[in-house]
């Protein structure tokens, strides 16, 4: 028995009943080629880099199983037939790294929540900073009020990194909108988190384009 | 400043080897073709692969990126071109 990463992509146009029952034949046939499955998740609904079989998106469900070696093919060959599946890709894998592997798409999925919630909050206090602009202009006393505080805060974010920029802006806009504070919650919390993740696109940005890095490093070392 | 002489005494390029760094790689060991992000960086405009110039990867760590690449763009995770 080894160990095996699955991953296909389901037909996005297919109801939830419809998935749910491709999935299960794809789940039958590893079964039915003697394989275990250690498990099965929908990965991600994502729009694809290029269109499969005039598909411009699709349903990314990611798989693990044990099974031996020589099942493989037999498991590629009738996957290969079944219906809904626009794309498979069967790689082999242990124990370890499927652990890893599972550890680090989890910690990427909640990086990828706390920027979406960010950017949410950080919209929140933008449309707040409007809103308060609006009524300021309207000189209404209690909105006029509220305008001196989230403007103030408003105008820091921008000059600031999107992770630096969560915490101020999540504060202000639980305090002047109320749909604003379900997203700015959970964006106070994971700050810490985009912020390692904004600093490092600073670093990629650096390492794309090394003729601005290079001379320094050249004269340094001289 | 002022206290700069008139004429700057050419330094000499020593033939020192600089060290191949990518902040990107640092403490990545094993790289995941599930890792879209993280690919997107040594990919170029054209969605070509970075050469070991640009990537500045070790030779382990640019064959794994790579791989990886490959495997995302059969999935539709990275775009051929």
């Amino acid at each position: 028995m080894n160990g095996y990463e699955f991953m296909f992509i389901l037909d996005p146009t297919l109801d939830d009943a419809a998935s749910l029952a491709v999935v299960e034949r794809v789940e039958g046939i590893v079964k039915g080629q003697g394989g275990e499955v250690v498990s099965l998740k929908p990965w991600e609904r994502r729009r694809l880099a290029y269109p499969i079989a005039g598909h411009h998106e699709g349903l990314y469900i990611l798989c693990y199983f044990d099974a031996p070696p020589a099942s493989i093919r037999g498991i590629e060959n009738r996957v290969r037939l079944a219906e809904g599946v626009l794309r498979f890709i069967v790689l082999r894998t242990d124990k370890e790294t499927r652990e890893r592997d599972q550890a680090a798409d989890l910690r990427r999925r909640e990086e990828r929540a706390a920027r979406a919630a960010a950017a949410a909050a950080e919209a929140a206090a933008k449309a707040a900073e409007e809103a308060a602009g609006e009524a300021a202009e309207t000189a209404a006393k209690p909105a006029g009020e509220a305008s001196g505080k989230s403007g103030e805060a408003a105008a820091r974010p921008s000059g600031e990194s999107g992770g630096a920029a969560a915490e101020p802006s999540a504060e202000t806009a639980g305090k002047s909108g109320e749909a604003a504070a379900k997203p700015a919650e959970p964006a106070a919390e994971d700050a810490g988190a985009t912020k390692e993740a904004a600093a490092g696109e600073p670093d990629g940005a650096g390492e794309a384009a090394p003729p601005d890095g290079s001379p320094r490093n050249e004269e340094e070392t001289s | 400043m002022s206290d700069r002489p008139a004429t700057p005494r050419r330094r000499r390029r020593q033939n020192v080897r600089r060290v191949r760094v990518n902040p990107l790689l640092n403490g990545v060991d094993r790289v995941d073709w599930k890792d879209v992000d993280f690919l997107r960086e040594f990919l170029g405009d054209r969605a070509k692969i970075a050469p070991r110039r640009v990537s500045r990867a070790g030779a382990r760590a640019q064959r794994q990126i790579r791989i990886a690449i490959k495997r995302a763009r059969q999935m539709a995770l990275l775009p051929y071109e």
